[in-house]
């Protein structure tokens, strides 16, 4: 009875210290393996937000988006390159922060450039800073940089 | 003629006003919760906004919640649940305040300076006064600026489940990096 209750009680460990680990080494998944949940243009996203920003948070906030768009801007730091598509009119924009690796492609694009970007939405935040909506962009890859 | 000349002058004015203040969309927050006992909560934020008013020492920015990337998606849905961050009812972190030293901060000539921030900073509807230092690179025309705060999370009403003792740091850092 005793070893019964051992076996089991080192078998639950095992569960649990195996499902820990699973967790924790979780990663996200590389985004060229990732299914879009929806495609948009750049110009209809922005305006969604600006019409119904909390319809369009709870549409867009945490998905996969593929959006195709013309670039206004790209903007560096450091080691970081940021695609932005803004319109000009309001101010609001769409900005595109990338997954690593994503550089050699991203460093031949200009403003000016259509292209087609897939990444997870993290919907919009009303910059007091700039009087306008910003639509952030994470873990982005670039799907063609086609002129 | 003097319409044309009183158009010029305002619009020279304004230019001259809005150029000292810098703005941009691509600043960046680091934020370091790791232990000794774990490395995991660690994020990046690449878009924030951040201002900075060369006139008057004020500096903002602004950072979607959302927006703070994990490598771990378990990590980064607690981060964003109820009990850490609730970014679906505060979307936004924010911080605002002013360059205390800002007559030793020659923006105009190249090097580095040593800024004494002090401000305040709003996470989770909270607003908590606080104070840093930032480093500034002045190269040409471009303004480097860096700076740290190292934050309570209970501070903020952001208390740690016991499970995570020990594994999250309870007093996390911040670092800003943004180019004007």
């Amino acid at each position: 009875m005793k070893k019964k209750i051992i076996i089991i009680s080192g078998l639950l460990l095992l569960v649990i210290i195996g499902i820990t680990y699973y967790l924790f080494s979780m990663k996200f998944d590389d985004m060229n393996d990732v299914k879009s949940d929806y495609d948009i243009s750049a110009v209809n996203l922005m305006k969604e937000f600006q019409t119904n920003d909390s319809l369009a948070n709870k549409r867009y906030a945490d998905k996969i988006l593929t959006v195709n768009g013309l670039v206004t801007d790209v903007e560096t730091a450091d080691s970081i390159i940021n695609i932005k598509m803004a319109d000009e009119q309001s101010g609001s924009y769409i900005i595109f922060s990338f997954q690593k690796n994503e550089e050699e492609l991203l460093k031949d694009i200009i403003a000016g450039d259509t292209i087609l970007v897939k990444g997870s939405c993290s919907g919009a935040i009303y910059s007091d800073i700039l009087s306008a909506y910003s639509i952030a962009f994470k873990r982005c890859i670039l799907l063609n940089n086609k002129k | 003629m003097k319409k044309t000349l009183l158009l010029t002058t305002i619009s020279l004015m304004s230019l001259i006003s809005f150029s000292q203040k810098k703005t941009t969309t691509s600043a960046v927050i680091n934020f370091d919760a790791a232990t000794p006992l774990d490395s995991l909560p660690k994020a990046v934020n690449k878009t924030v906004v951040a201002a900075l008013n060369l006139t008057n020492g004020e500096v903002a920015f602004e950072a979607s919640v959302k927006n703070f990337s994990f490598s771990n998606p378990m990590m980064q849905d607690h981060f964003n649940g109820e009990n850490w961050m609730n970014s679906e009812k505060f979307p936004k972190a924010t911080f605002k305040g002013n360059i205390k030293n800002l007559d030793k901060i020659n923006f105009t000539k190249a090097g580095k300076y040593i800024a004494t921030i002090e401000g305040e900073l709003n996470i989770k509807g909270n607003v908590k006064p606080v104070s840093t230092t930032a480093q500034i690179n002045v190269v040409g025309k471009s303004i480097a600026t860096s700076a740290t705060f190292i934050i309570s999370l209970a501070d903020y009403g952001i208390e740690l489940p016991k499970i995570a003792a020990g594994k999250v740091s309870e007093n996390p850092s911040i670092k800003v990096t943004a180019k004007f």
